[in-house]
């Protein structure tokens, strides 16, 4: 492209070509974020359920504490790794679902903490079960956003599958408060549908527009 | 009949007012990619918009790589609604 003078056809078809290029656009590993901690939040779960299942000793619930020193380290190397050779943008639309998981994260890791103090000055059981609701809502709540935003229906239904298990739970927990070993696998079989296959959906349509 | 702003009016000036319209920011080397120009050809005409209050130009380090930001400033945004509402006026009177 050059500095030369328009007529008026060619300048509206630039107009529109411009923004179209633009409002298309979706960064290159879009979904590496959701893989993550999708990835992070459904291996330690698992750990936790295989560790659970033949131990029967509920201390080794404090394994799921590794969710975010884990996630944060593989989040950090990600980031180190990511291409930074092609020029970046910020749409509305990336403003958006930053500030929405800006939002959500650091009330999950604020919640972590009067969790984790009930969790061993009272009743072991019911903490556990707010973070795993909350682990499940929270997520489940930006996921759907960004799939509003994004227009993606993956998205949209895997944040929802997040939302409707976090309500599941809580209601289950205060019929029977036990904390049952088989929410681990349920929690890390709803982290596949909330973060790892819309991760990978983003990542595909990335590509593709890339 | 009212002349087309004179400013926006050229290739790449218009294509970088275009791309600023519809993102929050855009850092210098998508707007290179995109308008698939010369770095010092980009440079020269951003000048210009810098220069005429069109964009806001920042600079800062990401990843210890200088990177230079640029933004739709509210006069640009002035001025490409006025472009735009003088092209339909153009059209209309075809």
């Amino acid at each position: 492209m050059e500095d030369k003078k328009l007529t008026e056809k060619e300048s509206i078809e630039l107009i529109s070509r411009m923004i179209k290029q633009s409002s298309n656009h979706l960064d290159k590993g879009s979904g590496n974020i959701f893989l993550v901690w999708g990835y992070v939040c459904a291996a330690v779960s698992m750990l936790v359920y295989g560790v659970l299942s033949f131990t029967l000793n509920p201390l080794y619930s404090l394994l799921y504490l590794l969710i975010p020193v884990v996630g944060g380290i593989v989040q950090a190397i990600v980031y180190k790794r990511t291409d930074k050779s092609s020029g970046s943008v910020e749409s509305f639309a990336s403003y958006a679902i930053g500030k929405t998981w800006n939002t959500l994260s650091p009330i999950f890791f604020i919640a972590m903490v009067p969790c984790v103090y009930y969790m061993f000055s009272s009743n072991h059981s019911i903490a556990w079960i707010a973070l795993f609701v909350l682990g499940l809502m929270l997520p489940g709540i930006g996921t759907t956003i960004t799939g509003h935003v994004l227009k993606k229906k993956v998205l949209i239904f895997g944040g929802y599958i997040g939302i409707v298990i976090g309500v599941i739970v809580l209601c289950e927990s205060m019929i029977n408060p036990t904390f049952g070993v088989v929410w681990c696998l349920i929690f890390a079989v709803t982290y596949v549908f909330m973060m790892i296959i819309p991760g990978h959906y983003l990542n595909m349509i990335s590509d593709k527009r890339n | 009949m009212q002349e087309l702003n004179p400013l926006l009016h050229s290739q790449l000036r218009l294509a970088i007012m275009s791309i600023l319209l519809t993102v929050e920011e855009a850092d210098f080397v998508y707007l290179k990619e995109k308008t698939e120009s010369t770095a010092g050809n980009l440079s020269v005409q951003i000048d210009k918009l810098h220069t005429a209050g069109y964009i806001s130009v920042t600079k800062d380090l990401t990843a210890m790589k200088p990177r230079t930001i640029c933004r739709m400033a509210e006069k640009g945004r002035d001025a490409m609604e006025e472009y735009v509402n003088v092209l339909k006026i153009y059209f209309n009177g075809l």
